[in-house]
């Protein structure tokens, strides 16, 4: 059944897979608004998720890329070519769905190929691109099998097959991998990383883990409440937040985002100050904290501090222990500091001004804390 | 004996002496029967071997029923099936007044087929039944579907149509909204026309349904003949004689109950027949769950 066939999957690859633009893009349901009028784009042959908790729209957005749901307001584009109004099949887009809807009364090969049936593609060249395709994604064994007699990774596996079979060059992924256990979990996001890399798709991965976005993403569109909080690379939006969301969501534990005043830094009043929990340093000099609580992770340490009214969480490494005493000083490097305007908006104000470090506490001596922040 | 083993005796009696003495030694009485000539004033049963099956191979009037019940089925069975998958398919999706619709579509299930037949009588009278009066409106002329050979089995098949349809269709309906919706968009997505998505996709899932469904139908077929009875009582000329309605004339109006049990081994063994060979058949195609 299996041959020494030389055609290699690569020449599947697209090199230059399309990219999508939303415009303006807005959906209602009834009286309630789901996406706020938003627009951004995704480029093609990049790895981007939708990246939001519960109920922010992310679903609702993939959708209706997808062309299951029709939007209030707006415009899709793929690769230049509206397809706003296009039926789901027009639209050259492929889908893994969340329970993965593989067919119960078709075996792995008739799933697989359901698509190049569809369209007639000429047996012989279903079976060879099945057998590609198959032993890309390590199915040669299992072809014959009812999805129910197969794993949760297999069944996973079987979806994405289905996807990439149809040569599609955009591939959307909603929550694939919730269904997993934690080991499979990070098995397959390197694979679908790996896969994605290797086909040159434009993926668009929908997923409220963070986890996953960072490890896997070129870019994220963050969401919350059917609006773009911010969008970027991984590093961006964890070193750059733009909005108290933004620094909340990313990153665990979370930034740290108490009163300005709290840590003692000059600011307009209802100004938000953000500290990533391992930019906090525990040292001689600095803001005076008290300890509350430590929780040992393994390699690493998570403190709880008190700085006056405000709770803080610094991460350290396990190894350096926890401090002598109950009572500490803080330091953070100048540029390690985040402040959020006290209105809603893109307010990324990271303080390069050394002027705003640490003020000093009645029980630390007062000393400027110039550690650069890795 | 064992303490317990009289103790599982006990437990079991009830089932046992109601399924014993209304079911099972019946059906071997039936089948006894069927071996002995009937009894009458001066003269006892005795045995006469395959001498009643010889009659009944001889008897017009069993093939005469037989074939109106082959016909009665072929009618019934598709039609009903087929309108309950459609209403389903029709209720199921969104649209307006959809609880309404069910609730239409299901009504003929409730009532009691003995009523309903009787409203049909008056659909069907000649003259000024509903039907003659829409058919007169379109300029058709007077006809008596119940009174006449070539109507009277169309007639009272309709009957068991309109009524079995809204019953199967609930069942249909309950299989339909077990499959997830992601699978007819993942078939959507790689171009499935919608007759392709219920053809390869829909059909299949709610196969074991449709077998369920099939099974009671047949046996419905032999078994529901209530409108029978009321409508027609088999006539005119036997047009309408359906087996088990030939089995109540043989056996309670012409007293001949040998013949009656000769009838009903017949006939349970012909359901038995074909409820075996749906599940042989139709089970290797039907994928469950």
């Amino acid at each position: 059944m299996k041959r020494a066939k030389s055609t290699c999957v690569a020449a599947q690859s697209l090199p230059d897979a399309p990219g999508l633009i939303l415009h303006d893009l807005s959906k209602d349901y009834g009286t309630q608004r789901a996406i706020e009028t938003l627009g951004c784009e995704i480029r093609g042959g990049e790895f981007t998720v939708l990246l939001g908790p519960s109920g922010c729209g992310k679903s609702t957005l993939l959708r209706m890329i997808a062309g299951f749901e029709t939007p209030t307001g707006g415009r899709i584009t793929l690769g230049g070519r509206d397809i706003t109004a296009l039926p789901s099949s027009q639209r050259d887009i492929a889908m893994v769905f969340q329970n993965y809807a593989l067919f119960p009364h078709l075996d792995v090969a008739g799933n697989i190929t359901f698509g190049l049936n569809v369209r007639r593609v000429p047996r012989a060249e279903q079976r060879q691109r099945l057998d590609e395709v198959a032993r890309m994604m390590g199915l040669d064994a299992l072809l014959r099998r009812k999805p129910a007699q197969l794993s949760g990774g297999q069944q996973q596996r079987v979806a994405l097959a289905r996807a990439v079979i149809s040569g599609r060059p955009v591939l959307l992924m909603d929550e694939p991998l919730s269904n997993l256990d934690a080991k499979l979990r990070a098995e397959m996001r390197a694979e679908i990383r790996a896969l994605q890399r290797r086909l040159g798709l434009t993926l668009i991965y929908v997923t409220h883990d963070q986890v996953e976005a960072m490890t896997m993403a070129d870019r994220i569109i963050l969401l919350n409440a059917g609006r773009i909080e911010q969008s970027g690379t991984p590093e961006q939006i964890y070193s750059r937040p733009a909005t108290p969301f933004a620094a909340r969501f990313i990153g665990s534990p979370p930034m740290n985002l108490v009163p300005a005043e709290a840590l003692g830094i000059a600011a307009p009043p209802g100004t938000s100050a953000g500290l990533r929990p391992e930019d906090i340093e525990i040292a001689e000099t600095g803001l005076p904290a008290r300890l509350v609580s430590h929780e040992y992770l393994g390699a690493d340490l998570l403190i709880t501090v008190a700085a006056g009214s405000a709770r803080l969480i610094l991460r350290r490494p396990a190894r350096l222990g926890l401090p002598p005493g109950p009572e500490l000083c803080l330091r953070w490097a100048p540029d390690a500091l985040h402040r959020f305007a006290p209105q809603p908006g893109p307010a990324s104000l990271p303080t390069p001004d050394p002027a705003s470090d640490p003020a000093s506490g009645p029980a630390c001596a007062a000393e400027p804390a110039p550690q650069p922040a890795s | 004996m064992r303490r317990e083993t009289l103790h599982a005796w006990l437990m079991l009696l009830p089932a046992l002496v109601l399924l014993a003495g209304f079911t099972h030694i019946p059906a071997v009485e039936t089948v006894v029967n069927s071996l002995f000539s009937t009894p009458r004033g001066m003269r006892p049963s005795h045995f006469v071997g395959l001498g009643n099956y010889r009659n009944l191979i001889a008897d017009p009037t069993f093939w005469q029923a037989m074939r109106n019940n082959l016909l009665y089925a072929a009618i019934t069975i598709p039609l009903s099936m087929g309108i309950a998958l459609a209403m389903a398919l029709l209720v199921q999706g969104r649209i307006g007044g959809r609880g309404f619709l069910r609730m239409a579509f299901f009504t003929p299930t409730v009532l009691p087929l003995i009523a309903v037949a009787n409203i049909w009588i008056f659909f069907y009278t000649p003259g000024f039944g509903l039907l003659n009066q829409i058919g007169a409106l379109l300029g058709l002329p007077n006809m008596n579907f119940l009174g006449q050979g070539a109507t009277a089995l169309y007639a009272v098949a309709a009957v068991s149509v309109w009524k079995e349809a809204g019953f199967f269709m609930i069942f249909y309906l309950a299989a339909l909204q077990t499959i997830p919706p992601s699978l007819i968009e993942a078939a959507r997505l790689e171009g499935a026309s919608r007759w392709h998505v219920f053809r390869r996709v829909t059909l299949p899932l709610i196969m074991p349904t449709t077998l369920f469904i099939s099974v009671n139908a047949v046996i419905n077929a032999f078994r529901l003949v209530d409108q029978v009875f009321v409508m027609t009582q088999g006539g005119p000329d036997n047009a309408s004689t359906l087996l088990f309605y030939y089995i109540y004339q043989v056996g309670f109006q012409f007293w001949d109950t040998a013949y009656a049990a000769t009838l009903t081994v017949v006939m349970l063994t012909i359901l038995a027949a074909i409820a075996i060979g749906q599940f042989f058949v139709l089970d290797r195609k039907v994928h469950y769950r």
